[in-house]
């Protein structure tokens, strides 16, 4: 009986400790950093390809996953640098950024602030028609050369 | 229809860049001191097309018209959305400055393509809805093959062709439509208002 009864509980301490030892536990990381990919009329690109490329390995992905329904892809990096993640919807956009980590403190290469449309809107068509009419001021003086 | 930076391989860079700026030298030479005006148009309107979106399903979509543009001017198309995507690069993040070249081929060149389709069978008929639904259809088409051309580019970068084409084609279903609406629109307009603006048909052009 003893040997059965030690037998047994060996066997069930074994299990146990064999279970624990493949077990696993979560706990909360702080200090991540993540991007959030929107298309240009600020609609997210929900469930798009992410690739992570760590600092010192730029030819192979370091992490790779889906950004979530809003557009949102976070991770927390292992090493101090600049890291580039890449947001692919796979119909044709897709966008690199890069995120500069530095122990835990961590701030966006790209972090200018864009132009307001109505400002870009004016700056662009005002360009356009100052570099086509400069264009054609330009040929029209060459042209008038020539007929001298 | 932008390529974002970092996206693309040098290579795909250097040929969109080498063939981009071909394109524009053939454009700018090509392009008399008249053209000036309506190039400058067609460049504000691609440019401004692009930001203005129409809600449409669960998301939105917005014009390309790089049809019209292409009908419109020729090989002056480069030029044209070379400075608009320039623009929309600088002031909105939209693409980039190393993948201009390769977003220029991908908008003009289909452009070019169509303006030559055009000038063929513009004499067959010159009624407004024949109009219509030639420049329509060239429309539409320069969107597909825009979307094409643009895919080969991500192939050539290393993504699965077959994949990326059918979510490139069927995202841009809505834009094909719009874009063949409006241009057809735009080409019966011109033609009652200043047919001079249309490309002249193959007959024409030789006498």
């Amino acid at each position: 009986m003893s040997v059965k009864f030690w037998g047994g509980l060996g066997i069930l301490l074994t299990a146990v400790m064999a279970c624990e030892g493949h077990g696993i536990a979560a706990r909360p990381v702080e200090d991540g950093i993540g991007i959030q990919a929107v298309y240009d009329d600020g609609y997210p690109v929900a469930f798009g390809d992410v690739k992570v490329f760590a600092p010192d390995r730029a030819d192979k992905p370091a992490l790779e996953g889906l950004t979530d329904r809003n557009g949102c892809f976070m991770f927390r990096p292992d090493t101090n640098g600049t890291w580039r993640v890449t947001v692919d919807d796979g119909m044709g956009h897709a966008v690199s950024h890069e995120l500069y980590f530095d122990g835990g403190k961590s701030a966006a290469m790209q972090s200018k602030e864009p132009v307001s449309k109505r400002h870009g809107v004016m700056t662009g068509l005002s360009l356009i028609f100052g570099l086509f009419g400069w264009i054609a001021y330009l040929r029209g003086q060459r042209a008038e050369r020539r007929r001298e | 229809m932008h390529v974002c930076e970092g996206v693309l391989g040098w290579p795909v860079l250097a040929a969109g860049g080498a063939v981009a700026a071909a394109g524009v030298a053939i454009g700018l030479r090509r392009m008399q001191v008249e053209d000036t005006p309506k190039t400058a148009m067609l460049a504000a309107v691609f440019f401004v097309a692009s930001l203005v979106h129409v809600p449409f399903g669960p998301g939105s979509v917005h014009l390309i018209l790089n049809g019209l543009a292409g009908i419109v001017l020729g090989w002056a198309a480069f030029p044209a959305l070379a400075v608009a995507l320039f623009l929309q690069a600088v002031l909105f993040q939209f693409g980039g400055l190393a993948v201009l070249g390769v977003n220029t081929v991908v908008m003009a060149l289909p452009g070019v393509a169509a303006y030559y389709v055009f000038r063929a069978l513009y004499g067959t008929g010159r009624g407004p809805m024949c109009v219509f639904v030639l420049a329509g259809v060239l429309a539409a088409g320069t969107v597909l093959c825009s979307g094409l051309l643009l895919t080969g580019a991500l192939a050539w970068g290393g993504r699965a062709f077959l994949r990326v084409a059918g979510g490139i084609v069927t995202t841009h279903m809505p834009v094909l439509v719009a874009d063949g609406l409006v241009t057809g629109a735009a080409a019966v307009f011109l033609l009652k208002v200043r047919p001079d603006v249309l490309p002249p048909s193959r007959r024409e052009s030789r006498r």
